[in-house]
């Protein structure tokens, strides 16, 4: 029976004759043709072909010659002449091509979820990925997952474009001397285990592995086989965005590596040193917005939180206190906090001395010192009920301290809970790398064997990591595309894409969830798990490997079903752990750290961090990251130098024109941009810019496609890998493209600017919480004077039945941004480029808006994100000609795509600019996805496997706006119907609202009493933006609460 | 190309046409006129460069209707607006647009305007043009050389020979007595030729073919077949390239877009845990029941019976005595490929535990397909239920007839 | 003396025995010369490579989408639109000057209510091509048509786009009868002084056989009055009718009730600029200072100051009202007009359109033709400033500051624009050299020479 399947549909087969079969197939080249076509050729003639169609009644299979195909075959084959059914000026031909065998419980045009998880420097989110017709097209949060709780951030809600992007490598490539080889994995196979079959006689002496990190249990027993097999192999981790900091403060404090498990909910108080715990890069960053969400209802007991940072980060945006120092002054400030709370607190003796008070020039300064007072009264205050977190670029004596803090204030076991750390492979990322970079420069390594990562690109400019891979005699990368270092490595191995390979990862609490894949490996690429194996002679299935490893806690069949299922393996959490906190000693501080908050002589700080969007740069191919606005600076398409203006204005440096920043003899060019809520003397540098073997998206030497943004690796070194120190910037005159940034409210002339301050509170309506609690319905004061609202008509229709509307809690949002791509994904949203976004033409359905209030040196921050309001009198519909926007009877101002001609006046008239307009065909002439045309293009084909079906592919001319994912919507009635009955609340969920991990946005039936969103709608906070307006929008924002220190005021 | 201005066919003298005076100044004209209307002639008429003040009382031209039509033409106009708008708009596809009345007369305001003043305006042209029937190809005092003069600065007085009070001599005199610039008795006009220059012709009968033309196209794309797809220039949204439901894709090696979920992968809520209902399964070996889930009540045997009908009974038959249809046809055509679909009446088939049939239904057996993909779970229960039935029939003996009915036999 | 002949053919005074020969002489000989005067073939063919750029740039737009111009969010309309409105005001001049003058009977407009007629329909006709090229997809203009369709759709009716569109139709549809049945009699004249056969049939078949027999002048009479009567609130709709495309929306800038007022004077104003800047030339030219006088001039010049007035009052009022309102988004739009990133615009606008029609307060300026033809292009620039000023300051900063914008014409916009220039003198130079520049049956009707009293005979 198996081996008839296998002849019938090659795709039932297992996965590696399927891999191997999609290599061949899958066209490399806009001229190359898929084989098959020969085979099909061929198939036309052969005799048992014409007879099996002659015959009306097909033989029982058993009965086929062994060769004869069958009709399905047929069939399948006819299907592949789509990609000749050329377009031309004839109406284009569509064939239907029904699975002959059609797995149990799949119904054609149906999407299903399926349990996964996306790993990201060691920690796991549980993710559920949508799938249709077994090609994932979108990724949301596992609510089951402790790391996600069904919130994503915009990097997994990209990822699904990782897999379909063309750029990706699509096979291993040999490489020595200048030249590059495409080879197979049969090949590389080969290679590989005559190469380390030799390695073995040799105990593996001179081979060194550098892997990214992995919480894989599978992958660690691999390693323990890998290394017993190997015994002189060295192995070692390397992540860009991590710093030891983390880990070696925990070694400091306790005297083992520790996790720390912050629980912000149960906290009143919360300060945060340089840490944005909203950021991709921090553990548990999407639980965290949630738990700080909830724990900050100004209805309940609202937590306050204090930000001590170098600049405005995403959870500095949250805080009601911000102080903006340098980096490098982070340390002083805990170092004082230390000496004033422990002095008030009292703690216990075994806790060790506190520090001294630093003398320094910082906590000099009158509002510096303010400020520390009322915060250390402020924790002391809540001992017990206070959080202190170190940010993880941070040295490990601030996280030192910050675990003592907690301590003293009596907060482990209440608002923060530690684990050990049993994944710690090593002290020392940073020292490991040094290592292997000496190792490569002294020619002790024979064999280098990359495991995913970039190193030629990630690495320290200073260890000149790029040329030093070539060193290696045999150099090996495994990754997804074929990068930076794969082009400097002999060999190049194409890796498989998370949601194409089976897999097994921990969530930050230690959690394991089973990775597993939503679609076999359209290149064929491989896990790392399949490569080690690979390695090790070892020919089971990853899926096999995984159920080995888990054996213990997952022993039947059945069980493993319900693990991959739910996504979570119950109970394998790391267990609870209480170190006892060492007495630290006096922290070192220089005088740079002690200095004041003025530019110390033209010595700057410059900062390194991953950017919100590409991360370390692994992500710079997605073109929706690159196109996402920078959360704060709102910047596309590239990374600035973030510097306070003061700063800039002391050093001649301009807004938005170019200037170098040089550390260390280094210098990067790229533009600068003025930043309010900048410390002083520091300039911020995003990280995972300027790749030059990324793509067609992100930059691509070869093809001649130039860098997105300047590479800042360059600037770093092993000593100042957060932030180096002596830096200095100066204005430059190179010619750099002008920065796209999507909304300018704050460099605007100083009309503009007037205007924009003058109308802000009453666009996003804010008040302190004492304020709240004196007048809850502080946001009608707020509201623009204005006659009383009359219309000239009573409405046509009174919206019985469905009556569907949003709210928007402006107090639980973030401005993380994961909202907008996870529109884009849901609505196959064109990317425009660079170049259009700079002239406004973006063609994100839902922005998020960014105010800044007050003094640049400290403004404060508000994020509102902006979809269609829906209004009901839609100042849009009146005005177009042709009717291509009407009103739906459940209220939904509806777009009618193909009745737009593109006048583009219901643009003019929307008073929010929400609509969007298709300029060019971007969707498939312009970048689109990824810059590939023209419809046949084969990796036209590939990428355009990302469209969401149930949604047009708008083309050129028209206009569009958000619909409230009205295909959700329809769905969910015609499900609703087929079952006759109603729609409970909750059960349609938009797909900003899915993605959303603060829980900030709420849809549903205005006419369901009992719904959320008509709660929501009735709330004291909520306001209609523009109200007076008398569009009736069915948007509602409920006004933000601050929960300032009164003795900050 | 025949030319207006050849010499005349036929010789010999013309009849007279009547008799052509001319004047340089209006204030004659004037004059000649009030003469010519007070001497009661009809059939005359006056030609000067511009309209002369005052001849209209002069000649006693009687007021013209063209006004009456213009208005009409407006009304006609004003109407169509307010029909249009309101049909369209409001009767035959409403729209909800900006919470506004489906039928509002301010909105409609200035389209009736215009149409009104559109219809008025073209009427008012083409009631000129008629009312003067005008396009007028040949005048007969074009033949006069010197009457091309009463497009520029002189003014032309003509009484026609076809009136009835015209008589040679005495109109002549009548209109000396009006001291004319010049008198010209004119002949009837034979140099104009009375047929259209043929070239003339030949360019409007092309003309009408040529336009016919796309006409019978139309005609010919409707009413005939064509294997080639429609001509379709601009695609706009008509082709997407995004794959809905079982599309092809040729980067795949089956062209198909569609994929198959990885072995063993579990989706969200298909975790099947009851290894009865969903396997029919007890322990190691086929269930024998009914799975607790499972209720099995009138309901699903209506269900069962109609599911039955509709996938068992091509093949199996209605029956069950696997004598199906389809299965009669295969028979027929003998073509040696056929399986035999078995009797599901017979023992082995009664015997065999539900689990086992469920199993048979859901992954197919021999030539028979699985039917899992196509029949929900519960219903395959259904089915089974309903074939229980079956067999029941099949298998009764007298003694399962109530007393009262075995009378009947 | 070729050389003077070459400069000018019309020097010598127009021949014939009595005042109406010498009217139609002098006109008609334009048509008839063999040559025009070389600056006729200069100026043709500059009109004539602006036009290839006109159909260059629109081709490129449509074949490419139209990004390839400046248009953006929230400045969705630029150039396009702007251009559409600036031509629609100048075709207002002519229509105006046959109709309104007509009925108010001031005999002077027959010098130049021809060829203002002809400016209005060829501007129309500039102005028509916008709203076509300008949408998304320029191939489906239609569907703003009631045009039973498959998808059983309909305008929608409720759009002042949609007025718009019969607006715009409805005025050129009318303008060009008006103009064309002013011309009937003229052709008449051409035909019968024809020397060829061809230029016989040709005026012959545009004349339609009219032989100006009292009868037809009479109901000729009745229908032109007719229309001059129709034409008449006709101009003022259509003006008023263009500016609701931006009083009923909700812009701040946009929504205010003055706006069709405003526009008709505005384009009052820059239509009867327009006149002057081709009469001067026109006269010069073609000789026809006999015909179009210093006075006619004068009087011209004399309502330019007057609507120049109107439109600076509409100019302070808007900023009145924005003030009166209350309403703090309609202040900012205005306070940002002048001052803000459009302040350039803005006062560029103001100088032309306010400021230099004042300089004919002075007899000396306003009797000058250079003065004339100067402050005449110079109203152009600043009429087609003010729209521009409306559109874009308006639209670049609306409601919400997070949306605000710049627009920045590209270089298609700038040839679209002079482009359409290149379609207007193209077809005007056409008419001057081969239609009746001036009604000569009208001008000969209200020649004293044409006031005949029988009575003393």
């Amino acid at each position: 029976m198996s081996s008839l399947k296998k002849k019938a549909l090659p795709m039932l087969a297992g996965g590696a004759e399927q891999t191997a079969a999609s290599t061949e197939a899958a066209p490399q080249h806009g001229s190359g043709r898929p084989r098959f076509w020969k085979s099909f050729a061929e198939l036309e003639n052969t005799p048992e072909f014409r007879a099996s169609l002659e015959r009306e009644f097909a033989a029982p299979p058993t009965d086929l010659p062994p060769d004869a195909p069958e009709r399905r075959r047929f069939v399948q084959l006819m299907g592949a002449s789509l990609g000749l059914a050329g377009v031309g000026c004839h109406w284009q031909e569509d064939k239907i091509l029904p699975l002959t065998r059609r797995p149990e419980g799949t119904i054609p045009g149906t999407t299903k979820r399926y349990a996964t998880a996306m790993e990201l420097d060691g920690v796991a989110v549980g993710l559920h990925a949508t799938s249709y017709d077994g090609r994932p097209i979108k990724i949301d949060g596992n609510p089951l997952h402790p790391e996600s709780l069904g919130g994503t951030s915009a990097l997994h809600q990209a990822s699904v474009l990782g897999v379909y992007d063309p750029d990706r490598s699509d096979k291993p490539w040999k490489r020595s001397g200048g030249t590059a080889a495409a080879s197979s994995w049969q090949a590389a196979a080969e290679f590989l285990n005559t190469h380390f079959g030799r390695l073995k006689g040799t105990r593996g002496y001179g081979l060194r592995v550098l892997s990214e990190r992995s919480s894989s249990p599978t992958l660690a027993l691999l390693k323990q086989r890998f290394l017993a097999a190997f015994p002189q192999a060295r192995w070692s981790v390397y992540e860009p965005t991590s710093g030891d900091g983390a880990r070696a403060g925990s070694l400091l404090a306790f005297g083992k590596a520790h996790r720390a498990l912050l629980k912000p909910e149960a906290a009143q108080v919360i300060l945060t040193l340089d840490a944005d715990l909203f950021a991709p890069d921090f553990p548990g960053h999407l639980a965290l917005a949630r738990s700080i969400a909830r724990g900050r209802s100004p209805d309940g007991p609202m937590s306050r939180i204090y930000a001590v940072e170098p600049m405005y980060t995403l959870l500095g945006g949250v805080a009601d206190h911000r102080l903006p120092v340098r980096a490098e002054q982070v340390k002083t400030i805990a170092a004082a906090l230390d000496a004033k709370v422990s002095e008030l607190a009292k703690p216990l003796a075994e806790l060790g001395a506190a520090q001294a008070l630093p003398k320094s020039e910082l906590l000099g300064e009158a509002s510096v010192a303010k400020f520390l007072d009322a915060l250390a009264k402020d924790l002391v205050a809540n001992s017990g009920k206070s959080l202190v977190v170190a940010g993880p670029s941070q040295p490990a004596e601030v996280h030192a301290l910050a675990h003592r803090l907690n301590a003293v204030l009596g907060n482990v076991g209440r608002t923060v809970r530690y684990v050990e750390d049993t994944l710690a492979e090593n002290d020392s990322d940073l020292a490991e790398l040094k290592q292997l970079a000496d190792d490569l420069a002294k020619d002790r390594v024979d064999t280098l064997l990359v495991l995913g990562g970039n190193p030629a690109y990630t690495a320290p400019g200073e260890l000149a990591f790029d040329t030093l891979v070539g060193r290696a005699k045999t150099s090996i990368h495994l990754s997804l595309y074929d990068d930076e270092t794969s082009q400097r490595c002999t060999w190049h191995l194409n890796a498989a894409h998370y949601l194409e390979s089976w897999g097994d990862a921990r969530a930050w609490d230690g959690t394991i969830s089973i990775v597993q894949p939503l679609i076999a490996p359209i290149y064929g690429g491989r896990s790392s798990i399949e490569l080690l194996a690979l390695l090790l002679g070892d020919t089971t299935k990853a899926l096999d490997l995984v159920k080995a490893t888990h054996q213990a806690a997952l022993p039947n069949e059945r069980a493993f079903r319900k693990a991959v299922h739910d996504g979570v393996i119950a109970g394998s959490a790391f267990p609870a752990a209480t170190p006892t906190l060492q007495g630290l000693k006096p922290v070192t501080l220089d005088e740079r750290a002690l200095g004041g908050k003025k530019l110390q002589n033209g010595q700057l700080e410059v900062t390194f961090g991953p950017c919100l969007k590409v991360f370390d740069g692994r992500f710079a191919n997605l073109a929706w990251l690159q196109e996402l606005p920078e959360p704060l600076t709102k910047l596309t398409w590239d990374n600035a130098a973030l510097i306070a203006p003061a700063t800039a204005a002391e050093l001649g440096v301009k807004d938005g024109e170019a200037c170098t920043v040089t550390v260390g003899g280094k210098t990067v060019t790229l533009p600068a941009l003025w930043v309010p809520g900048r410390a002083e003397g520091s300039v911020h540098l995003a990280l995972g810019y300027g790749r030059t073997a990324a793509g067609q998206v992100a930059g691509h030497a070869k093809s001649e496609v130039a860098p997105v943004g300047a590479n800042a690796y360059a600037l770093r070194t092993v000593a100042g890998y957060h932030a180096a120190t002596g830096g200095s910037a100066a204005f430059s005159n190179a010619d750099l493209p002008r920065l796209s940034t999507t909304n300018d409210i704050y460099n605007l002339d100083k009309i503009g600017h007037e205007g924009a301050e003058e109308r802000a509170p009453e666009l996003v309506r804010e008040a302190t919480l004492a304020e709240y609690k004196k007048d809850p319905r502080f946001v009608e004061s707020r509201e623009e004077p204005h006659p009383p609202l009359l219309s000239l008509w009573v409405p046509p229709v009174s919206y019985e039945g469905h009556k569907w509307g949003m709210a928007i809690d402006l107090n639980k949002c973030v401005g993380c941004g994961s909202c907008v791509t996870a529109c884009q994904a849901e609505n196959n949203i064109p990317v425009v480029g660079k170049k259009n976004v700079a002239m406004g033409r973006e063609m994100l359905w839902l922005r998020v808006d960014r105010y800044y209030q007050g003094e640049p040196e400290n403004a404060k921050v508000t994020f509102q994100p902006i979809p269609c309001q829906q209004c009901e009198n839609a100042p849009c519909e009146q005005v177009c000609p042709v009717g291509a926007t009407i009103h739906s009877h459940e209220g939904l101002n509806d777009m009618v795509y193909n009745r737009c001609i593109g006048t583009r006046y219901c643009s003019n008239n929307c008073p929010y600019k929400v609509r969007r307009f298709n300029y060019f065909n971007y969707n498939v002439n312009e970048i689109g996805i990824t810059p590939y045309t023209p419809t046949d293009d084969p990796k036209m084909k590939v990428k355009s496997m990302v469209f969401n079906p149930d949604v047009t592919v708008r083309s050129r001319g028209v206009m569009e706006k958000c619909t409230f994912c009205v295909q959700r919507i329809q769905n969910a009635k015609i499900k609703a119907k087929n079952v006759k009955q109603g729609i409970p609340d909750g059960t349609i969920r938009t797909a900003c609202q899915d993605s959303c991990p603060a829980e900030a946005i709420v849809f549903g039936d205005l006419n369901d009493s009992g719904s959320q969103v008509a709660a929501a709608h009735a709330a004291p906070r909520a306001y209609a933006l523009l109200g007076e307006l008398n569009n009736h929008p069915r948007v509602r924002y409920l006004g933000r609460v601050r929960n300032p220190n009164p003795e900050l005021g | 190309m025949s030319h207006p201005h050849e010499p005349p066919k036929d010789t010999g003298p013309a009849p007279l046409h009547g008799l052509l005076a001319e004047y340089t100044t209006p204030a004659e004209i004037i004059a000649a006129s009030r003469k010519v209307r007070d001497a009661g002639f009809s059939r005359w008429d006056t030609y000067t460069p511009f309209p002369v003040h005052g001849i209209d009382k002069a000649m006693g031209i009687r007021m013209t209707i063209l006004p009456w039509i213009v208005l009409g033409a407006g009304l006609t106009g004003l109407t169509t607006a307010i029909l249009l708008q309101w049909w369209t708009n409001s009767y035959d596809y409403p729209w909800l647009i900006s919470g506004k009345p489906m039928w509002s007369i301010p909105a409609n305001v200035p389209i009736m305007f215009e149409l009104t003043v559109l219809f008025s305006g073209l009427t008012a042209l083409i009631a000129m043009l008629v009312l003067n029937n005008l396009p007028f190809p040949s005048h007969p005092l074009d033949s006069v050389r010197r009457f091309a003069r009463s497009t520029d600065d002189h003014f032309f007085l003509f009484v026609e020979a076809a009136d009835p009070k015209f008589d040679e001599a005495a109109t002549k005199a009548l209109l000396d007595s009006t001291h004319p610039h010049a008198i010209e008795s004119v002949l009837e006009d034979r140099s104009t030729p009375d047929t259209l220059p043929t070239g003339i012709i030949y360019v409007l009968v092309i003309l009408t073919v040529a336009s016919a033309v796309p006409f019978a196209l139309a005609a010919k794309a409707r009413y005939t077949l064509s294997r080639t797809p429609r001509i379709h220039i601009i695609q706009d949204m008509d082709a997407q390239p995004k794959y809905k439901a079982q599309r092809g894709n040729p980067v795949f090696p089956d062209g198909r877009a569609t994929r198959i979920a990885e072995a063993e992968t579990v989706a969200v809520g298909e975790l099947h845990e009851d290894d009865h209902f969903f396997r029919g399964k007890d322990g190691d070996n086929w269930a024998r029941t009914f799975p607790p889930g499972f209720r099995a009540d009138e309901l699903a045997m209506q269900r069962g019976q109609e599911r039955f009908g509709i996938y068992c009974t091509p093949c199996h038959g209605f029956g069950g005595e696997g004598n199906g249809m389809v299965s009669k046809r295969a028979e027929e055509l003998a073509q040696g490929t056929w399986t035999p679909p078995t009797n599901l009446t017979e023992a082995r088939i009664r015997n065999m535990a539900v689990g086992e049939l469920f199993n048979t239904i859901t992954n197919g057996v021999r030539n028979m397909p699985p039917y899992g993909p196509q029949i929900p779970t519960s219903d395959r229960w259904a089915i089974i239920l309903y074939l229980r039935a079956l067999e029941r029939g099949h298998s009764a003996t007298v003694a399962d007839l109530e007393p009262a009915e075995r009378t009947g036999l | 003396m070729a050389a003077i002949s070459d400069v000018n053919p019309f020097v010598t005074p127009p021949t014939g025995d009595n005042a109406f020969a010498r009217i139609t002489d002098n006109v008609a000989r334009i048509a008839e010369t063999e040559r025009p005067p070389r600056a006729w073939y200069i100026a043709f063919a500059a009109a004539l490579v602006m036009l290839t750029f006109f159909l260059g740039s629109i081709t490129w737009a449509v074949w490419n989408g139209i990004g390839t111009w400046g248009n953006m969010m929230p400045v969705a309309w630029g150039f396009p639109i702007v251009n559409f409105v600036f031509w629609i005001g100048i075709g207002h001049a002519g229509t105006l000057i046959s109709a309104i003058l007509f009925l108010l009977r001031q005999s002077w407009r027959t010098a130049i209510n021809r060829f203002a007629e002809a400016m209005t329909i060829f501007a129309v006709i500039c102005a028509g091509v916008f709203p076509g090229i300008h949408i998304g997809r320029p191939w489906l203009p239609y569907y703003m048509m009631p045009i039973p369709n498959q998808m059983d759709m309909w305008p929608q009716f409720r759009s002042p786009l949609e007025w718009d569109i019969f607006a715009v139709s409805t005025y050129a549809t009318i303008s060009i009868v008006f103009w064309y049945m002013g011309m009937i009699p003229d052709f008449a004249t051409f035909r019968d002084r024809a020397t060829t056969f061809w230029r016989r049939l040709a005026y012959g078949v545009v004349a339609m056989g009219w032989r100006g027999s009292s009868r037809q002048w009479h109901r000729y009479e009745r229908a032109y009055l007719l229309l001059a009567a129709l034409a008449t609130p006709l101009v003022l709709s259509v003006h008023s009718v263009v500016s609701f495309d931006f009083a009923t929306a909700q812009l701040p800038g946009w929504h205010t009730t003055l706006f069709p007022t405003y526009f008709v004077a505005g384009a009052i104003f820059g239509g009867f600029a327009m006149v002057v800047t081709l009469a001067v030339p026109a006269r010069q030219f073609f000789g026809l200072k006999r015909i179009i006088t210093i006075k006619h001039l004068e009087l011209m010049n004399k309502v330019l100051i007057a609507t120049g007035l109107m439109v600076g009052y509409a100019y302070g009022m808007e900023f009145f009202v924005a003030w009166y309102s209350d309403d703090s988004y309609e202040g900012f739009t205005f306070v940002n007009r002048a001052f803000g990133q459009y302040a350039w615009a803005y006062w560029t606008m103001i100088t032309c359109n306010v400021l230099s029609p004042q300089l004919h307060w002075f007899k000396k300026i306003r009797t000058s033709p250079m003065a004339t033809l100067l402050i005449g292009m110079v109203i152009n620039v600043g009429m087609w400033f003010e729209r521009f000023v409306i559109i874009c300051t308006s639209l670049a900063r609306d409601f919400l500051p997070s949306s605000w914008g710049y627009f920045v014409p590209t270089p298609f916009d700038y040839m679209t624009l002079g482009g359409s220039f290149g379609l207007f003198f193209t077809l005007f130079l056409l008419f001057c050299r081969y239609l009746p520049m001036v009604a000569i049956s009208e001008v000969k009707a209200f020649h004293p020479a044409a006031h005949a009293h029988p009575e003393h005979h």
